[in-house]
């Protein structure tokens, strides 16, 4: 079963982000970044918050990021335009 | 780096163009591979002396053109797919792994629909797999 993770970072610049959004996606990794500091893993291979931590430090040595796994099925609640969260309806709470 | 990067960056590139003084630079150009033809064509003085001092004015310009470039806006000394290069890696590419990635100035990225709630009900909406 995946796992899913919430990234978070603070003050990322463009290419930090750009950074970020590569290591996932470079790890094999489904994920979300509509939002310029926050990042949706869901991740085929279930590795965990301290895994991620580590990935993403490899990149991007020096960005304050906080990675936290949540369990499943997640309640979630936005407010914003039905594409951005296309993917999370779609792939977020459904099963492998 | 980015397959969606590098498609923006590849479009980018086809319509870049020079720097600021590339217009300059081929005036220079056709000015001294001119005046060389003319020398070897024995053309007449007149015309040699034309073309010599058409061609040190071109020079003189470009080089007050660029001081001034140089100390007021360094970057239009730069290439034109440079800038946009730039530009393009300056702004972090948003989206997600079904919908690509995408640069946020470009239209209809902002979400073409009108904000509203969405939430996990949502999901059994479009038929998935809740859990």
């Amino acid at each position: 079963m995946s796992s899913k993770l919430i990234v978070m970072s603070n003050g990322a610049t463009p290419e930090q982000q750009n950074a970020v959004t590569l290591t996932i996606k470079a790890h094999g990794a489904g994920w979300w970044h509509w939002f310029g500091q926050g990042w949706l893993i869901r991740d085929p291979y279930s590795r965990g918050a301290a895994s991620w931590r580590d990935a993403i430090r490899s990149s991007v040595p020096h960005l304050h990021i906080f990675v936290v796994q949540v369990a499943t099925p997640t309640d979630w609640a936005a407010f914003g335009t039905t594409e951005h969260f296309q993917w999370v309806i779609e792939r977020w709470n459904v099963n492998d | 780096m980015f397959g969606r990067l590098e498609k923006l960056l590849s479009m980018q590139s086809t319509a870049a163009r020079g720097t600021a003084l590339a217009p300059l630079q081929w005036l220079a150009g056709i000015l001294g591979t001119a005046l060389v033809g003319a020398i070897k064509a024995n053309a007449p003085t007149s015309v040699v002396w034309t073309l010599l001092v058409l061609l040190i004015a071109v020079v003189v310009v470009f080089l007050v053109v660029y001081c001034v470039f140089a100390s007021r806006n360094p970057d239009a000394l730069r290439s034109e797919k440079y800038a946009l290069s730039r530009m393009a890696l300056e702004r972090g590419l948003i989206g997600d792994d079904r919908a690509g990635l995408h640069d946020p100035a470009e239209p209809g990225v902002g979400g073409s629909s009108v904000p509203i709630p969405v939430d996990s009900d949502s999901s059994k909406k479009v038929g998935g797999h809740v859990q």
